[in-house]
């Protein structure tokens, strides 16, 4: 059985890609026919670090909490430190499901999710998202989200600009006339505002 | 009878004209939404939610309850056609519901679903009708104990019941119950698990983690495989109605559909993952014509859907009774009762008696809506399952994202959808049910409330868990919920091995 000591080699969001990261990112309709056996196996053990690391930060933020506010069951503290003893205790449960006592059918399913899932394509939307709600403020809902929008579609495989382009501008601008006029809801303007 | 005086009272409210076009594009709006693949009852309504900002209370419910059944159906046809369930509870209409619809019967397929759930629902919204007032009256004497003990059992048994492994179950649930307790403690005023973050302090609202887990997860997901994708629509031809002999096997099952998931939706568990696959296996077992089973039988798909549209019904009791949400539909539905600032519970039927019988006769008159406006419109809906995946998957994520800033416009808000979503999107690779995560984050505040009262009236004694008849039965229930699915397949083993020999 491999040693579990490869999880820390990577960045921790990162490094699901690594161990499948090989295929032929460029064919589009590259079908994988055969599972891999091996994949999703790097994969269920970084779930479990990180779901371990998540709960110790849970756990040391409950105890924080209750020592600020006493360890008694009425006190704001008690309550986080179950869920934090609960999720500590479960994550190591299944840390000991993915390494001394492997579950046979999470591997399978993990095997088959990791052979039909395109890593690039996933963190590329993941980061395209977080700019695009950062940006949705100064740039305006229209223009960030046409831009967003066109991204996207090119990303995962759309190969026809300038449809997506059409599409994306009246979209968003359908969105952002029908909630700030219609419904009351207010959109950033932004770069347009002046215009708008 | 009192009932049907109520009852009456808010037919008359809901059959206003204004309402009654409410409730038309409420159910339009709704299928419209649902039928595309991966969004089902909660996301649709979660994406709404905004829609509904403009309209008075009423207004807002109607419009709501049609938006619930049209993206029920929405979501049949997308299980029926693509084999894409938008939400655990349709999962069991695609098992006989794709093979129909690849054998070209997509019609008749979509014709039992409609009305199936037509059946179903009027069946279950008349026993929301009569269980609910006398749930509420009961409830007037639950005790906070009792209400804890409650919570628990809908924790484990949405734990125990749905999902393969209590371990990733229980993760879920846990994780989920962090999430519902971020923000400052509402009775000392200290801060939990905000980090140092002044924007975390009003704590995650539950269309955040909708929104995040739902759409952006499911989306992250359709778009990561979309580099191999295989599947394929299914051409739809043929007539749509039944004929004599489909008429003949469906409306046992209908009716069977129908009590199941009300019965089991209106439990703690709640949610329609239980009802729909006890119905389809319930249908199996009694059907004559077992081998269709898996093939395309057409009752594999009445009885789950019936009962998927029932448990709704069923979900509202302890929703509007208790205030309990057992689902994730349920607890959007709440969040919208809560921007009104009516507060489900026993009272509701005291204080707000126009609302909750205006809100019952809306969902009788959203079930008729669904068959009068959706059966003819079939061939519509189905052009919807031709906007190409790429443009459908960045859709919603634009929707996601537009649904958490209508709810505050901030930016961590923002943040944390897109957290949530890459965690639903790594729970759905590794097999981690989504949905005790929900119900933790909405229960779990309710549940620590309930547990401080108690103790609070009881000076800090635990045993007030263990002397009250009612709240020891509750507890004595989860832990069998809890402990049964383990050790009975054993026993039963047991017992096998024995008779042979004995």
């Amino acid at each position: 059985m491999p040693s579990p000591d490869s999880g820390p080699s990577g960045l921790p969001d990162g490094s699901p890609a690594e161990s499948h990261d090989d295929s032929s990112a460029g064919s589009g309709h590259a079908s994988p026919a055969v599972i891999k056996p091996g994949a999703g196996k790097l994969g269920i053990k970084i779930a479990a670090v990180v779901i371990l690391l998540g709960a110790a930060v849970v756990l040391f933020d409950a105890v924080r909490v209750s020592i600020n506010g006493g360890f008694g069951p009425q006190q704001p503290g008690f309550f986080p430190m179950i869920v934090g003893i609960g999720l500590v205790g479960f994550g190591l449960a299944f840390l000991v499901r993915a390494t001394l006592k492997p579950d046979q059918a999470l591997f399978e399913q993990a095997a088959a999710e990791h052979t039909d899932t395109h890593w690039r394509t996933l963190w590329t939307v993941v980061v395209a998202l977080v700019i695009y709600a950062a940006l949705l403020d100064p740039l305006g809902y229209i223009i960030a989200t046409t831009v967003f929008f066109v991204g996207i579609a090119w990303v995962a495989g759309s190969r026809r600009l300038i449809r997506d382009v059409i599409i994306a501008v009246l979209f968003s601008a359908g969105v952002y006339f029908g909630f700030t006029e219609l419904l009351g809801v207010r959109l950033p303007g932004g770069l347009l505002e002046t215009v708008l | 009878m009192d009932v049907f005086a109520d009852l009456l009272g808010g037919f008359a409210n809901a059959l206003e004209p204004q309402y009654l076009l409410y409730a038309a594009i409420g159910v339009t709006i709704g299928t419209l939404v649902g039928v595309l693949p991966g969004i089902g009852p909660a996301l649709a309504l979660a994406l709404l939610l905004p829609l509904t900002y403009g309209f008075d209370p009423t207004g807002a419910l109607i419009i709501f309850a049609g938006i619930y059944y049209g993206s029920l159906y929405g979501g049949a046809i997308t299980s029926i056609l693509l084999n894409t369930p938008g939400e655990a509870g349709s999962v069991a209409t695609a098992i006989d519901g794709y093979p129909m619809a690849k054998a070209g019967r997509a019609g008749p397929a979509l014709a039992t679903a409609v009305m199936g759930s037509f059946t179903a629902g009027i069946i279950s919204t008349l026993g929301l009708t009569f269980l609910a007032p006398l749930v509420a009256n009961l409830a007037k004497s639950f005790q906070a104990t009792d209400y804890f003990a409650l919570m628990v059992l809908a924790f484990v048994s949405v734990t125990a019941l749905v999902g393969t492994s209590i371990i990733r179950g229980m993760v879920s649930l846990f994780a989920g119950l962090f999430v519902g307790l971020v923000g400052l403690d509402f009775l000392t005023g200290q801060q939990r698990f905000t980090f140092g973050s002044a924007q975390l302090l009003g704590g995650i609202d539950i269309i955040i983690v909708v929104i995040g887990l739902f759409a952006i997860g499911e989306a992250l997901y359709g778009l990561a495989r979309l580099q191999y994708a295989k599947e394929q629509a299914v051409e739809f031809s043929g007539r749509i109605w039944l004929n004599k002999a489909e008429r003949k096997r469906v409306w046992k099952p209908w009716i069977r559909g129908g009590f199941l998931g009300f019965f089991f939706g209106s439990m703690p568990t709640g949610g329609s993952e239980v009802p729909t696959f006890l119905s389809y296996n319930l249908e199996k077992r009694l059907s004559k014509h077992k081998e269709e089973f898996g093939k395309g039988a057409i009752e594999g798909v009445a009885g789950p859907e019936a009962a998927n549209n029932a448990s709704f019904s069923g979900v509202l009791v302890p929703l509007l009774t208790l205030g309990i949400p057992t689902s994730a539909t349920a607890a959007i539905i709440l969040s919208a009762f809560q921007i009104y600032n009516i507060q489900p519970g026993p009272q509701l039927f005291e204080n707000s008696p126009d609302l909750v019988w205006t809100l019952i006769a809306s969902l009788f008159i959203g079930n008729i809506m669904l068959l009068v406006i959706n059966l003819p419109l079939v061939k519509v809906w189905i052009k919807i399952l031709s906007i190409p995946k790429t443009l459908l998957y960045t859709g919603i994520l634009v929707f996601g994202i537009l649904g958490v800033y209508s709810l505050s416009g901030s930016i961590t808000d923002m943040m944390i959808v897109c957290a949530i979503g890459v965690a639903g999107f790594f729970m759905r690779v590794y097999d981690f049910p989504v949905a005790p995560a929900v119900l933790g984050a909405i229960l779990g505040p309710m549940m620590e409330t309930q547990l401080r009262r108690a103790l609070s009236i009881s000076q800090n004694d635990f045993s007030v868990f263990f002397t009250r008849p009612l709240t020891v039965g509750l507890l004595v229930v989860a832990l069998a919920v809890l402990v049964l699915p383990a050790v009975l397949p054993k026993l039963l083993r047991k017992a096998k091995r024995a008779e042979p020999a004995g």
